[in-house]
């Protein structure tokens, strides 16, 4: 494993440092439980039939891939392009 | 037999809480939206009270529209909710200001003519800015007054295309003019505006009015402005009935505008990108109600009836799961007196009633299945798939990701867990406790039992279900879409590290650019025109001097800046009501 990645899973571990340090099991058993959720409900979208009405909507996976994909526009986008224009300090209008 | 608005019950049942004290008082509270509740099922279906008015015109107060039921239902039931929760508070003023509020909202859906409705409308912006004002703080107080000028702006222009309507229909020739029907705009109203007449800017004037208390950008940054602000219980109630009553108005109105559709699409990724930057847990949930707010406006912009049953579903579900939210965020500001989530976490260790009862209102939030948001929320992208509006489906679809991204996880997450910051609070008193575990259990009833709610949508069905959320494919679908978001914050979380910013808003437009244009432009003009007016009369020195007094000493007291807001305010007002009369003369 090289230092980047290193760094990121870091940075991914670091908000649950609190957590990890008070019931290392629990955070562990949560992240078992909803890797296997998240790849559970995956694989059932293969045995599903959907009513399709745009022609996309009933690719396998396509929900799980459009959650996970808008979710990351709409962080990126907040937070690089709205954020970087509009954020201010929250004491902003008390001067 | 109900013969009188069964709002009315709360709004003059408000004008006895001051006159009682301890467990009568508390009673009483919690009586008069249980009395309301029932009045409104007692009020008879070919229910038509009228009072004259001048010149032979008629005030319809009590008349069912296809929505009445539904939503004077949810708001007698969420006074109740909001009048436990706030059983233990002793500040004199919220609870009545908060009763004529909801009592107004109720009156309103009973309204079945257009003066009644705005009569009531503007009771509700009365009592709910004392609700705001109930803060007792000194950015309450200000937050108060621009809430009050916005929303008293709203109204001018309301009452502007009101008239402007009832001219034209009165030119016409048409019998009583203020009722509801006429006002009915519906597909054609709206885009069909050709400005042919005067009459013809009436349902523009209408609209902006009624977006203004929707919360529509970009007339709607006055919600996060306004509503944290407010005391832990006032947000409850603040939550529940502005934007809500304007989405009934909207679909009496407005449904089917196309334009709405493309609104609601606005406000519900406006509401999200908002939240996701925002580092106070309430002005989090105050921008997610922007963001559900715009389902019910793109429900109301489709048009048909399934997506109109969704909208008003989605409201009904909708206040009781956001006040159940704000009373855990609420529950969590009492206890702790911090709100800012750089402040908060950890508090699982001490609240876990709070905690669970946030959990279910986020769930319900995010429409995960068994939970309230569930069989509401998937009706109105059921009405966009089946109208082929791909566009509004893909948005409300991101919008539905989005909202277990901004409101789901984050709220609780920053709130309750994260980084621990060694509080350790407990659980509020037990009417807090109670009134949230009452809402969390209406959640999950809801999501489970969702025929009696279906029943009372505004068109029922004649043959067969109305709608079936449970499906295979729905489920599984929803259950994709929400926990892959789920992913996308944990992978995301150290982008989400919350800092101690703010995000502009356009209330930046009247909170620092026009009291700027007013001190750097505006004022120097008067000034030099008050030294014209030196020069040529020397009575008017009085005047000029009146203003160089308030360059210096009464420039920097709070009030003066104030009055320039509401200077602004009346100027706008004026400027539309000029062009009004310009329209008419032409």
């Amino acid at each position: 494993m090289s230092d980047h990645d290193q760094g990121i899973i870091a940075k991914l571990r670091a908000p649950w440092q609190s957590m990890l340090d008070e019931s290392p099991k629990a955070v562990r058993t949560f992240w078992a439980v909803s890797i296997a959720l998240l790849l559970l409900i995956a694989f059932a979208d293969l045995f599903v039939h959907h009513h399709e009405h745009f022609g996309i909507d009933g690719t396998p996976g396509f929900y799980s891939l459009y959650g996970l994909g808008a979710c990351v526009v709409m962080v990126l986008g907040s937070k690089f392009v709205v954020g970087l224009v509009l954020k201010r300090k929250d004491t902003y209008y008390d001067d | 037999m109900i013969e009188f608005p069964p709002g009315l019950i709360l709004v003059l049942g408000a004008l006895l809480l001051p006159f009682v004290k301890g467990p009568v008082r508390g009673a009483l509270s919690l009586l008069l939206p249980l009395a309301t509740l029932v009045a409104v099922w007692l009020v008879p279906d070919d229910a038509n009270v009228t009072v004259s008015f001048i010149q032979g015109m008629e005030m319809t107060l009590v008349k069912w529209n296809p929505p009445t039921r539904v939503f004077a239902t949810i708001f007698s039931l969420m006074a109740f909710g909001g009048a436990l929760f706030a059983l233990n508070q002793n500040r004199k003023v919220e609870l009545p200001a908060a009763f004529v509020y909801a009592g107004s909202a109720v009156c309103v859906t009973f309204a079945g003519d257009i003066l009644s409705l705005f009569i009531f409308w503007e009771m509700m912006a009365v009592g709910s800015t004392i609700v705001v004002w109930s803060g007792n703080t000194e950015a309450s107080g200000r937050a108060g007054l621009r809430y009050a000028a916005v929303h008293f702006l709203g109204g001018a222009v309301m009452m502007a295309g009101i008239l402007a309507h009832v001219f034209a229909l009165n030119a016409g020739g048409v019998d009583n003019p203020l009722l509801l029907d006429y006002f009915a705009f519906g597909p054609g109203g709206f885009d069909a505006l050709t400005f042919s007449g005067p009459g013809d800017i009436a349902p523009f004037l209408i609209l902006i009015g009624i977006l203004i208390n929707a919360a529509t950008p970009p007339f709607g940054s006055w919600l996060a402005d306004a509503y944290p602000e407010a005391s832990e219980s006032g947000t409850v109630f603040l939550s529940a009935f502005t934007t809500k009553t304007s989405v009934y108005v909207l679909m009496i109105l407005f449904a089917g505008t196309e334009l709405l559709i493309y609104a609601g699409m606005m406000m519900a990724v406006y509401g999200i990108v908002y939240a996701i930057l925002e580092n106070d847990m309430r002005r989090i949930l105050a921008y997610s109600i922007v963001n559900q707010v715009g389902f019910m406006v793109c429900g109301i912009g489709i048009g048909t009836e399934m997506a109109l049953n969704g909208a008003a579903a989605h409201a009904f579900a909708h206040i009781i799961y956001k006040a159940l939210l704000l009373m855990s965020a609420g529950s969590v500001l009492y206890m702790t007196g911090k709100r800012k989530c750089t402040d908060l976490g950890g508090l699982y260790h001490t609240m876990p009633i709070t905690m669970w009862c946030g959990i279910i209102g986020a769930l319900a939030i995010s429409a995960f299945p068994w939970t309230s948001g569930f069989i509401s929320k998937s009706m109105i992208s059921q009405a966009a798939a089946d109208n082929h509006l791909f566009a509004a489906w893909m948005v409300l679809t991101a919008a539905s990701a989005g909202v277990f991204l901004h409101a789901g996880i984050k709220f609780p997450w920053f709130v309750f867990f994260q980084k621990d910051r060694g509080l350790r609070p407990p659980d509020p008193p037990w009417n807090m406790r109670a009134a949230m575990i009452f809402f969390a259990f209406l959640c999950i009833l809801l999501g489970v039992a969702y025929e009696p709610l279906y029943a009372i949508l505004p068109y029922p069905s004649v043959n067969g279900p109305l709608y079936e959320p449970y499906t295979v494919s729905h489920v599984v679908s929803q259950l994709q879409l929400l926990l892959w978001s789920g992913l996308a914050f944990f992978l995301l979380l150290p982008l989400l590290k919350r800092t101690l910013t703010i995000t502009l808003d356009f209330d930046w437009l009247y909170r620092t650019l026009f009291p700027s244009l007013w001190r750097g432009v505006l004022r120097p003009m008067v000034t030099v025109l008050g030294w014209g007016r030196d020069v040529f009369f020397d009575e008017s020195k009085r005047f000029a001097g009146a203003m160089t007094r308030a360059d210096t000493e009464a420039a920097r007291l709070p009030l003066f800046r104030e009055w320039s807001l509401g200077g602004a305010m009346v100027l706008i007002t004026f400027m539309l009501f000029v062009f009004l009369v310009v329209g008419y003369t032409h």
